[in-house]
């Protein structure tokens, strides 16, 4: 499962798709404080990549992969 | 907390006052210009201090802030009730960020959703009428063939880009903005920005502001790309292809456009980009005007390209340095230096090309502007601000040690007492008395001084009332038109403190129970807006402060009614009760009731606590009323207060102050200690005879009736240059208290220096021990004193 | 002993970039505007300016151009420091006669290393 929902994160894995920009705005909303853990996140589709810009949790591991990393910087490291 | 925190928080804290006071000038007068460039620049200067303490979630609020208030400046924006709404909020918002910065030092990241709503409010409030600024290459703006020159790169990409020309890359500046509808033909247009070939640096930033996540659409594409790749512009087309009509591809060009951009580097090899920087900020500083600070310029550039040389240990190249600038002086062109610039670090120091075209040609009209627009000195220099910015606490801390210092100097009588009699050395005796004399003097102006100090005026305590009466008023659905005259009357800062918590109370009252709400004022024929003023002044020693509406004021009959309910008073004294001593009722623990207790004003708190804290303060409070007319309450204080130490003991159940700069220390002595000699009860302590008096006896003029205890307590005071011991029953706490003296009658009695209010409402008698251990003059009369003479 | 003057009314500010400036061994003094910068640099010399643009009664630019145009002054650099990113903030800075342009924030590693360039010492 690229997106995994639990109780106080979201771990987000591997190619998340368009598919999941749904789930995850709901439960964003859901979870104001929610967490983000995109450690093994290889790549987000452009519409989740809005709605974490939008929502901005706070991201609790940045992506390993370093390109993905280098463009998800500017969300910042909060 | 570092230093910088601690003048931030400061700072902030004063400039988020004023930010205040500038929207709620602008409520009432949204045309005052004056008032919208000071609020700009409030907002602007915070925003600028955010940014040195660890503080995102604060700068970006204000950054928005900010742009949305220059955009009401620049007349792109009306000034609305809903604007305020949304600032002030916003500003509660930083004002909480200051305060946790205050507490941790640091601002938690957990706030960042908040400010990101804070922001979506302004950013939507601005939307209407503020165009979002474009960016510097948009799509729809430039054409593809035209080259974008490095200057007009964003901040970020312009480092990269700089490097990779140098490195004689080609290099392209795309900008790619999706179509809205791109998710449902299966685009990611992320993953395509990602996958762009020869991609050495990239952003995305959304292209209008986010919305409330409720109302966010995630198949809509609101994304802008914009990207720099050093691939070729063939394989950039290439991969663009399908989306060709939403991509702008651009070369990217050295500063100057006739500058080849693979031209072999400079024969200097070329510095990091701090040294180009600076550079070219010198070639921009030669191009200025030659007027009357041409000279003093050229010098400078010399200076700081010395120091650029000596940084880079081409220490070789000064003398030619120093011969550019004698050439420029003498020729009075910026042309020698500029040349020794180009030759020394090569044509990548040379200026940009759009304000490259001055310098040489600099007409003699130009020159005669320049002058007469140049500043001179100022004719009388303004005083430089001699202001010291002190905290509170610091000013307390001194405080405290004044009190110690007080009561140290009092060791030195003793010190010169003991050297007299224990060791008969009258000439050291009477130098430590005149040192202690001195000292005296001393501690007292010192005293004084930081009494001076500590004199606030009470603006500091009514800069919040304005915004507290906005709310207020709108929560309840009335109008209030708050005038405040006298906020620079001044008093002592606790006096001022202590009295914030009251004033809000009668303001909370006022609105709450006194102001009508509009449609009952129009039908008694009153204004909309009712009339809530506070008015303070001076007069002699006392302070006088007044808290008056114009709205319906108390009925003294139903007040007595009330109270009469509540078994406060008795049927008779109801009978007797006159309509201005009826509403004093108002002040009697236990009025204020559930009947009244609102969400405003009704904190559990009545007024009772407000006459409480006035009196402890050493005033007094009173209440006037006329049915329909309004309601005044009238506040009266002492202006100088001085607050005394008292060691609290207890006499027949009864307490009593002494002031504590005369007790010298507290014994507890087994009965058989006290001795009577000569008629005198006395007390050997530490090998020095010291007379013992029962305080009991003192005060009441009976004799004493000490139980039979296992201890005695003795209070060791001392008076002037003696010691004697006070027998008490035993020893309290000590209390600092304002001493108030004593009124009417109990003023001629003055075994008694005054009286003070206690915490809970009792009232504490403080002892004066100059009378009390006279004992030939006792108030209590002859009779009583000649049977005490020792 | 290297003396720097710092210009700005904000005493955050100041204090911030008296604290970087401080730590590689320099002398700081301040001025909240530009007149009192003026009246300090006129009794004192100093090898470098840090000047904010927006100041009460006399500007940074204004104060820059009265500091060039003295012309018993050592004529030392300045830097212009500014929340304003502005091109025409920037030229106008240059005119007046500031050596540098920073944007405030400054990174105090930015500041240290511009100020050692200009000072002739090697960056640390």
């Amino acid at each position: 499962m690229p997106v995994e929902f639990r109780k106080r994160s979201v771990v987000l894995r591997d190619h998340v798709t368009v598919e999941e920009a749904e789930s995850l705005l709901s439960w964003l909303q859901d979870h104001p404080r929610g967490q983000v853990n995109l450690k093994h996140c290889r790549h987000l589709h452009t519409a989740c990549l809005q709605v974490l810009l939008a929502a901005r949790p706070s991201i609790r591991v940045m992506p390993t992969d370093p390109d993905l990393r280098r463009w998800l910087e500017t969300l910042g490291p909060s | 907390m570092s230093t910088l925190v601690e003048q931030f928080v400061v700072e902030a804290r004063e400039l988020l006052q004023g930010i205040s006071e500038q929207i709620l000038a602008l409520e009432a007068r949204p045309e005052d210009s004056e008032a919208l460039h000071e609020l700009f620049r409030l907002v602007h200067t915070l925003k600028g201090n955010s940014g040195l303490v660890e503080a995102p979630a604060m700068t970006r609020v204000l950054h928005v802030a900010e742009d949305l208030i220059g955009a009401v400046r620049d007349g792109r924006q009306p000034f609305t009730q809903e604007l305020a709404d949304a600032l002030l909020e916003a500003l509660d918002f930083v004002a909480l960020l200051v305060d946790e910065l205050e507490q941790e030092g640091t601002v938690q990241a957990a706030h960042n959703h908040e400010a990101t709503r804070h922001i979506q409010r302004l950013q939507a409030l601005g939307d209407g009428a503020a165009p979002e600024a474009s960016p510097p290459a948009s799509a729809a703006a430039a054409d593809d063939a035209t080259p974008i020159t490095l200057e007009a790169l964003p901040e970020e990409a312009r480092a990269v880009a700089r490097e990779r020309l140098q490195e004689g890359s080609p290099l392209h500046w795309i900008v790619y903005e999706p179509e809205e509808d791109c998710f449902f033909k299966g685009e990611d247009p992320f993953l395509l920005a990602r996958q762009t070939p020869g991609v050495c640096w990239g952003r995305f930033s959304p292209r209008e502001p986010w919305p409330a996540l409720d109302a966010m659409d995630p198949y809509r594409c609101v994304l802008r790309f914009e990207l720099l790749s050093e691939a070729p512009r063939a394989a950039l087309e290439e991969h663009f292809s399908y989306v060709a009509d939403q991509v702008c591809l651009q070369p990217v060009q050295a500063s100057r456009p006739d500058a080849d951009p693979v031209d072999p580097p400079a024969p200097v090899a070329i510095p990091d980009e701090a040294v180009q920087q600076i550079l070219e900020a010198q070639q921009a500083v030669l191009q200025g005007p030659v007027d009357e600070g041409f000279d003093g310029r050229v010098q400078a550039v010399k200076a700081a390209l010395e120091g650029l040389l000596k940084a880079l240990g081409w220490e070789s190249a000064r003398d030619a340095l120093e011969a550019a600038l004698e050439a420029s002086r003498q020729t009075r062109s910026p042309e020698p230096l500029r040349q020794w610039i180009a030759q020394t670090f090569g044509r990548h120091a040379e200026p940009t090309p759009d304000a490259g075209d001055t310098a040489s040609e600099t007409t003699p009209e130009r020159q005669s502007n320049a002058t007469s627009e140049a500043p001179r000195l100022p004719e009388a220099r303004p005083r430089s601000s001699s202001t010291l910015r002190v905290s509170q606490e610091r000013i307390d801390a001194l405080m405290s040690l004044v009190g110690e210092l007080v009561v140290a100097k009092n060791g030195l009588a003793y010190l010169a007492g003991k050297v007299q009699r224990d060791y008969e050395l009258p000439e050291l005796s009477r130098e430590i008395k005149m040192h202690f004399a001195a000292l005296h003097r001393i501690a007292e102006e010192l005293q004084d001084a930081v009494m001076q100090v500590r004199m606030l005026p009470f603006a500091h305590v009514f800069q919040r009332f304005p915004r507290l009466v906005r709310d207020l008023a709108r929560r309840l659905g009335k109008e209030v038109r708050l005038e405040i005259i006298g906020e620079e009357t001044e008093a002592d800062k606790h006096l001022i403190e202590s009295l914030a918590d009251p004033l809000i109370h009668l303001i909370r009252n006022s609105l709450d129970h006194g102001i009508e709400p509009p449609e009952e004022r129009r039908a008694r024929g009153k204004p909309a807006a009712g009339l809530l003023r506070i008015r303070t002044r001076q007069e002699g020693d006392r302070i006088w402060i007044e808290v008056s509406d114009d709205g319906r004021g108390i009925d003294p009959e139903r007040i007595k009614r009330k109270a009469y309910e509540k078994g406060l008073v008795d049927e008779a004294a109801l009978e007797r009760m006159g309509p201005a001593e009826a509403l004093q009722l108002l002040f009697r623990p236990g009025f204020s009731t559930a009947s009244n207790v609102s969400d405003i004003s009704g904190r559990g708190v009545g007024l009772d606590v407000v006459k409480r804290t006035v009196e402890q303060l050493g005033g007094s409070v009173r209440l006037e009323s006329e049915p329909g007319k309004g309601t005044r309450f009238i506040l009266s204080l002492p202006l100088s207060m001085m607050v005394t130490q008292v060691l609290v003991v207890e006499v027949q159940g009864q307490l009593y102050g002494l002031p504590v700069d005369a007790v010298v220390e507290t014994v507890r002595v087994a009965p058989e200690a006290i001795q009577r000699i000569q008629h005198q009860d006395t007390l050997v302590l530490r090998n020095q005879v010291i007379p013992v008096e029962s305080l009991q006896y003192r005060l009441n003029d009976c004799k004493p009736s000490h139980k039979a205890a296992d201890t005695l307590s003795v209070v060791i005071v001392q008076q002037e240059t003696s010691r004697v011991g006070l027998l008490v029953d035993d020893f309290r706490e000590t209390l600092d208290v304002v001493l108030k003296p004593l009124p009417g009658v109990l003023a001629g009695l003055s075994l008694y220096a005054g009286s003070a209010l206690l915490g809970d409402g009792t009232v504490l008698m403080i002892l004066n021990l100059k009378t009390l251990l006279e004992p030939c003059r006792s108030n209590f009369g002859s009779e009583a004193s000649s049977s005490v003479t020792t | 002993m290297r003396r720097v003057l710092i210009v700005d009314d904000a005493p955050t500010v100041r204090m911030y970039h008296r604290e970087i400036l401080e730590a590689i061994g320099l002398v700081v003094d301040e001025a909240y505007n530009g007149v009192e910068a003026l009246e300090k640099a006129l009794t004192q010399p100093y090898d470098l300016y840090v000047v904010d643009i927006n100041m009460p009664e006399m500007d940074g630019f204004r104060f820059l151009r009265a500091l060039r145009q003295q012309p018993e002054l050592p004529q030392t650099p300045a830097i212009m420091v500014s929340t304003e990113a502005a091109d025409i903030d920037r030229a106008q800075a240059f005119q007046a006669g500031a050596n540098l342009y920073l944007v405030k924030p400054v990174k105090p590693d930015v500041l240290r290393q511009y100020v050692q360039l200009l000072l002739g010492e090697k960056p640390s």
